[in-house]
């Protein structure tokens, strides 16, 4: 038998749990206004964020009717790997996914700001590059395939991307906040092996994180399994690149700055999501670098887990203040300019964490 | 921006995984292919997904089952590390035959990188079995079963290195040795690791915080596979004559036949071929062939594999029959989920 107090607590978080999936259900799509879903999303990962909208739901008019939550995970799913595939495919091949690939039904459609081909100098990392450039694409044609099973009226546009490597694109913005570069100076991710591996980075275990904060959320054990292959997936991407960089930055003359830098990225994207409480204080310290002091050395930390080698979960407020580079709440920015898109719209906005 | 159609070459027949590369690469096809393959699968659920199953195990079964799977990576990964099992603390129980995890050693570590991988992997298995055991209460704790890590020609290692034409009959395979053949040794269990809690998934599809906690281990499990499996793609492309490559390709295609030929489910993640080696594959880009490597293996899909507790049982007792022990346990895991597949 499973200890009293521990499935006391279980039975009373799984009531919770419960009792808000049926509201969201019985509500309907469009009255799961933010407070619904902040609690559902905040339930999923435990975060328990004080800055959750009220649980007083507005409603809104329903957009599409009839979306179930399971679908509106998949879309959201679907933005990230969007996101990512394009990232890849420039990356890699330097061209977009195809078109076949990125319309729908329900968002407006926009195109990629930047990428190019990364002139790679270790043929290992390209060939990483082009592994990864497949698996991605493989993921948005599977949950475009899926939602379609559902509906094909439910499929999401790929939103506008900004994968920019200019002045004004997204990763030189994220790459300033986080220090990486100076207050004038540009990140290009595809400049070198280095910067692709870092700009890589910058998604691999955010979509880790993802997957696993929704996995609670989904009721269809097929679309589950299905996540959590994903989510598997995503975990091989971020431990390879974790991997590289912290070899690139242990083995290869003056590229310490690979650890240093990858570090920073993993601090600037904690410091977006939110912020612990004196009560709790590792209350949202979601994210790890790749090098961890011990005992006064520095070791490798290829794995970002909790104490009891557990994944972090994001909720989806979360995953959106990182995909828009904000800590506040935000329906567009960053890698998304005009947003993601979602057949319910609380789950296209960031939280409010400024 | 006009997608223009690749040319696809056939690609290396040994290395299946690579065929899923083609969606890539057909252009305006691919998602239609992808969507072709997808359907197959979809099609079986109508636009209502089928009801959600009925678990066949309950979550405390399938709870023990992983803490059974965590004593074995973690008492290999204490003995490589620090040279002994887990303490007895860590492997008490009331529920199932009491065993020791025997025949393991200190690796002598010559690469630093790989030595800090194995101490961070370590830690998070121990903490992977002190989680799962931190669940229950003394007297519904499942013991450590008894576990073979040794290095006798009749063990476990050997013979799963045997079947997978690393040694030689009557040879024996000690994962201790070296850098290279810890790392098989730990190729061996990460994706089996993987597998295994993504195919337990659905039965903790009722009890939220056991599945997002389940989903955890699942990801970290798929960070160690990666950590091992590019270690091992890296070093076997420096020194070929180590034919590492072909090792976890030989290793991959015995798991592959231990655990038998389910029907394919391309959304599920489950089919006749759940695994890969490292072996390089190519694709023709604009006319110029390049490789592409396999770290992560996936379906079609990008989808991680799903194996049942039960042909994760017939890997670790290296028997393809429906068998209550053998490999490396020798008197069996331990807890209701105890028999392999009938997967021959």
């Amino acid at each position: 038998m499973i200890k009293d107090s521990v499935f006391a607590a279980l039975e009373l978080a799984e009531a919770r749990r419960a009792e808000r999936r049926r509201f969201l259900k019985l509500a309907g799509a469009g009255t799961a206004a933010a407070g619904g879903l902040a609690l559902l999303s905040a339930c999923g990962s435990d975060n328990n964020n004080s800055t959750s909208p009220s649980p007083t739901p507005t409603p809104t008019p329903t957009p599409t009717g009839g979306v179930t939550s399971d679908v509106a995970i998949l879309q959201l799913a679907l933005n990230l790997e969007y996101l990512e595939a394009q990232f890849y495919s420039f990356a890699a091949f330097g061209r977009s996914l195809p078109e076949a690939s990125l319309t729908g039904t329900v968002g407006e459609r926009g195109g990629v700001t930047g990428g190019r081909k990364v002139a790679f100098s270790d043929p290992i990392i390209a060939s990483y590059a082009r592994e990864i450039a497949a698996d991605e694409l493989a993921h948005v044609n599977a949950l475009r395939a899926v939602i379609t099973s559902v509906s094909a009226a439910q499929v999401i546009n790929q939103p506008a991307i900004n994968i920019d490597g200019g002045a004004s694109g997204a990763f030189t913005f994220a790459a300033q906040k986080a220090g990486i570069i100076g207050a004038n100076d540009t990140f290009d991710p595809y400049l070198d092996d280095k910067n692709f591996l870092l700009a890589a980075y910058l998604f691999e275990d955010v979509g880790v994180t993802a997957y696993k904060g929704a996995s609670p959320l989904i009721s269809s054990a097929i679309y589950l399994e299905a996540a959590a292959g994903i989510l598997a997936a995503e975990a091989y991407h971020a431990g390879l690149i974790r991997a590289e960089l912290y070899r690139m930055g242990t083995l290869v003359p003056g590229a310490s700055d690979a650890i240093t830098k990858a570090n920073a990225i993993s601090d600037y994207r904690d410091s977006l999501d939110g912020v612990g409480t004196t009560l709790l204080p590792n209350l949202n310290e979601l994210d790890e670098g790749i090098t961890k002091t011990v005992s006064g050395a520095q070791v490798a930390n290829i794995v970002p887990a909790d104490s009891n080698a557990i994944a972090y979960s994001r909720t989806t407020f979360q995953i959106h203040n990182i995909a828009y580079l904000t800590k506040a709440a935000a329906t567009s920015g960053g890698f998304f300019p005009k947003g993601t898109n979602n057949s319910i719209d609380s789950l296209r906005s960031s939280g409010n964490f400024a | 921006m006009t997608d223009s159609e690749q040319l696809i070459e056939t690609l290396d027949a040994r290395v299946r995984r690579r065929d899923s590369r083609r969606a890539f690469f057909t252009g305006a096809l691919g998602a239609a292919a992808a969507a072709a393959t997808l359907s197959g699968a979809a099609q079986a659920q109508t636009v209502t997904p089928t009801p959600t199953p009925t678990p066949t195990f309950t979550e405390v079964d399938v709870l023990n089952f992983a803490l059974n799977l965590e004593y074995l990576e973690a008492n290999y990964y204490a003995f490589a590390v620090t040279g002994s099992g887990l303490a007895a603390a860590d492997i008490s129980g009331a529920i199932g035959t009491a065993g020791a995890a025997t025949g393991g050693r200190a690796v002598g570590f010559k690469d630093p990188i790989v030595q800090q991988y194995a101490q961070e992997i370590y830690q998070d298995e121990l903490a992977h079995v002190r989680f799962l055991r931190a669940q229950f209460t003394t007297s519904s704790l499942l013991a450590q079963p008894a576990i073979d890590l040794g290095t006798s020609a009749t063990g476990a290692f050997s013979t799963a290195a045997r079947r997978a034409g690393l040694v030689a009959d009557g040879v024996a395979f000690d994962p201790y040795a070296s850098d290279e053949n810890f790392l098989l040794g730990a190729y061996l269990f990460e994706d089996v690791g993987v597998t295994a809690y993504k195919g337990a998934a659905p039965a903790l599809i009722n009890s939220k915080i056991y599945l997002e906690a389940a989903a955890g281990i699942l990801a970290v499990e798929a960070y160690h596979a990666a950590i091992i499996r590019s270690v091992l793609y890296r070093k076997g492309l420096q020194t070929p004559s180590l034919q590492l490559i072909e090792a976890t390709t030989a290793i991959s295609r015995v798991r592959d036949t231990l655990d038998g030929s389910p029907t394919e489910d391309l959304v599920r993640g489950i089919g006749p071929v759940d695994d890969s080696g490292l072996a390089t594959g190519t694709i023709v880009d604009n006319g110029v062939t390049l490789d592409v490597s396999n770290i992560a293996p996936l379906n079609s899909n990008g989808i991680a594999f799903s194996r049942t507790p039960l042909q994760v049982l017939n890997i670790v007792y290296l028997n393809q029959a429906a068998v209550t022990s053998g490999g490396f346990f020798p008197a069996g895991v331990n807890g209701n989920i105890k028999t392999s597949a009938a997967s021959a």
